[in-house]
């Protein structure tokens, strides 16, 4: 039995290595560029649709956190992008300047997701999602009757005339909150990027693939669990605010509509779940179908979306992303039955 | 010797079945002890109690003179406690090298490591049980003896003092069986305490100082490998039961015979 201590061969320096030094930061920075300059050329609708994008990359990050990287199928997200605008709301209408009371919608939904975490995040599996959709209607049911300190769940508020931000033209008022909602969603890259380069990329997975090995390892499972619930929910609830802000109301069924959350949890597969580029390629694949199959099959297109959702996840589970790096082979019959036969719901 | 792990009364019910039976035990610093006894005596769920993955219903456990019993199993491993697992439960999600530098960074020894220094340690681990060849293979590629050694290589990469092995030897072929037994001697011979669950009585003798038996939930013996191979309950313990299957497959073939079969 060989006791010597393995060095590892330094890694070549050939092209694909160099191709990737270099291309990979410009091409980050020609990309952040072209997101930065987006709203001068494209004006008010422009921004408003770039806006929409940036939002659901936001979500379908904040998503893969908890849902890709820990395997954890939340369908808390919208309740907690409701419970977010909702004390944002509360606070404006109170007097609160804007960042104030964002600050209090985010502490909010964290403090709420800690208290759903600490309980739910012990089930295993199925149980784990059941409980996080009933909390998600016990929310909405809960916002709806709530009547404090001037708000009133079951109708709008008006929320525009409390940000101080009337006075701005059209286009300058979209450009902001396009600038916000591109701040959100580069944070919520930024984190799965550190998260994915970090030791906490391998805790997560870990977490993920097997529960009990990793906490035989000495990875502090309930620990992280929690800690990237709550971070989840922080960031989806950052975004809720922002979006009921530019909307200049705050409706709660449409707060804590629950679609919301299957919209992104489509996104995060269809692109590649656990990887930092799949959810942005799901959110582009979704607007791009939503704007096809919406004009010419408006009747049918959730149906055809849901095929083509199922179809995805049943035959490529590791989504567009890995079609994308591996080419067609991804999609060659024998992988694709192969991940047919293994599919299994974790 | 100093003792590196005391068991006191340790007890484990599930509903009515008492998997583990008021067991006590005292292992010394640096030695092998073999756990051996029947399928569905309570040995994995015996380690599953030192390791914290259980919570026992009763008893104590005390480390190196410090009382784990109400630990996580990460706080455990922290101190220097590993295992391995009976049915391998490999990061299918990652690469061999991955599953161990997981290990080498939040194990007893990880918050030292850096990403670079636990990937070093990966390797290092890899090759001293021989699946240094595979480190960028995805762990869901491996075989059955490949999985065996991650779970060794998951193990040792956290750096511990006490390891359980849950019956590091099944599955595999008469070869593996052998690179295994010095691989495990390897890992004494660095210093740590072992507790090896094996249900193969040759391979528990060649390699344990000494061997507990259990039956039933119950610490039937207790000795040094010669002693229990001339105890009388512990060969009524295995040999009961192999000589049940003699008489079962003799009558069996008498029917078959009487049948007008081969
Ligand atoms: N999680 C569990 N729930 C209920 N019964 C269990 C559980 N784990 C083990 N048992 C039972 O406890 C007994 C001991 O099992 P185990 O510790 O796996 O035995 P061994 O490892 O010696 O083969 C068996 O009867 C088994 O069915
Ligand atoms: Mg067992």
């Amino acid at each position: 039995m060989s006791h010597a201590g393995g060095q590892a061969a330094p890694a070549m320096p050939g092209r694909a290595v160099m191709l990737r030094t270099i291309g990979e930061p410009a091409g980050l920075a020609v990309l952040l560029a072209a997101v930065l300059a987006l709203p001068f050329f494209a004006g008010a609708y422009g921004s408003r649709v770039g806006g929409t994008i940036l939002m659901y990359i936001a979500l379908a990050q904040s998503w893969n956190l908890i849902g890709g990287y820990v395997g954890l199928m939340s369908l808390a997200h919208s309740a907690f992008f409701g419970l977010g605008a909702m004390g944002a709301t509360i606070l404006l209408l109170n007097g609160a300047p804007v960042l104030l009371a964002a600050a209090g919608g985010i502490l909010l939904a964290s403090v709420l997701a800690l208290l759903i975490g600490a309980p739910t995040l012990r089930l295993q599996g199925h149980y784990f999602v059941i409980a996080t959709l009933i909390v998600s209607e016990a929310l909405l049911n809960g916002a709806r009757n709530l009547n404090i300190l001037g708000f009133h769940g079951a109708i709008s508020q008006n929320i525009g005339a409390f940000t101080g931000l009337q006075d701005l033209s059209a286009v300058e008022y979209n450009r902001l909150f396009y600038y916000i909602m591109a701040g959100l969603a580069g944070l919520a890259m930024l984190l799965v990027t550190l998260v994915e380069r970090s030791r906490w990329g391998l805790a997560l997975k870990a977490i993920r693939d097997a529960e009990g090995a990793a906490s035989a390892i000495g990875i502090p499972v309930a620990g992280v669990k929690l800690a990237i619930f709550v971070l989840s929910a922080a960031i989806a609830a950052a975004v809720g605010i922002t979006s009921s802000i530019w909307l200049g109301t705050f409706d709660t069924t449409s707060a804590f509509d629950l679609a919301v959350t299957f919209q992104v949890i489509v996104m995060v597969f269809l692109g590649g779940r656990g990887t930092v580029w799949g959810p942005v390629i799901g959110v582009f694949l979704v607007f791009t179908l939503n704007e096809f199959i919406g004009v010419e099959f408006a009747e049918i297109s959730t149906i055809i979306s849901g095929v083509i959702v199922v179809a995805i996840v049943l035959l490529q589970p590791d989504g567009l992303i890995e079609v994308m790096r591996r080419g067609p082979a991804a999609l060659s019959p024998r992988v694709v039955i192969g991940n047919f036969r293994r599919y299994k719901v974790d | 010797m100093a003792a590196e792990l005391e068991v006191r009364n340790l007890t484990k019910r599930f509903g009515g079945l008492v998997a583990v039976n008021d067991v006590t035990a005292s292992i010394s610093r640096g030695e092998i002890v073999g756990l051996i006894g029947p399928n569905g005596a309570g040995k994995t769920t015996f380690v599953n109690l030192l390791t914290g993955t259980l919570k026992c219903s009763g008893g104590e456990i005390v480390y190196r003179d410090r009382r784990i019993t109400e630990l996580e199993p990460h706080q455990r491993c922290r101190l220097g406690l590993a295992r391995t697992f009976q049915v391998p439960q490999p990061f299918i999600g990652l690469t061999v090298e991955e599953n161990v530098m997981a290990s080498a960074l939040f194990g007893s020894g990880g918050a030292r490591r850096s990403m670079p220094q636990a990937r070093a340690r990966a390797r290092e681990v890899l090759e001293w049980v021989g699946l240094g060849a595979a480190a960028a293979n995805p762990a869901r590629t491996l075989t059955t003896a490949g999985l065996k050694r991650l779970e060794l290589a998951r193990c040792l990469a956290s750096d511990p003092s006490l390891v359980f092995l849950d019956e590091p030897l099944s599955g595999l072929n008469q070869a593996e069986v052998k690179e295994s037994l010095s691989l495990i001697r390897s890992i004494r011979d660095r210093g740590m305490t072992i507790i090896f669950i094996e249900h193969i009585m040759q391979a528990v003798m060649a390699i344990s100082d000494r061997v507990i038996v259990l039956a039933n939930g119950t610490k039937l013996a207790e000795g040094t490998p010669q002693e229990i191979v001339r105890n009388a309950d512990v060969q009524k313990a295995y040999l009961g039961d192999v000589g049940g299957a003699v008489e079962r497959y003799a009558r069996l073939r008498k029917g078959r015979e009487a049948a007008g079969g081969r």
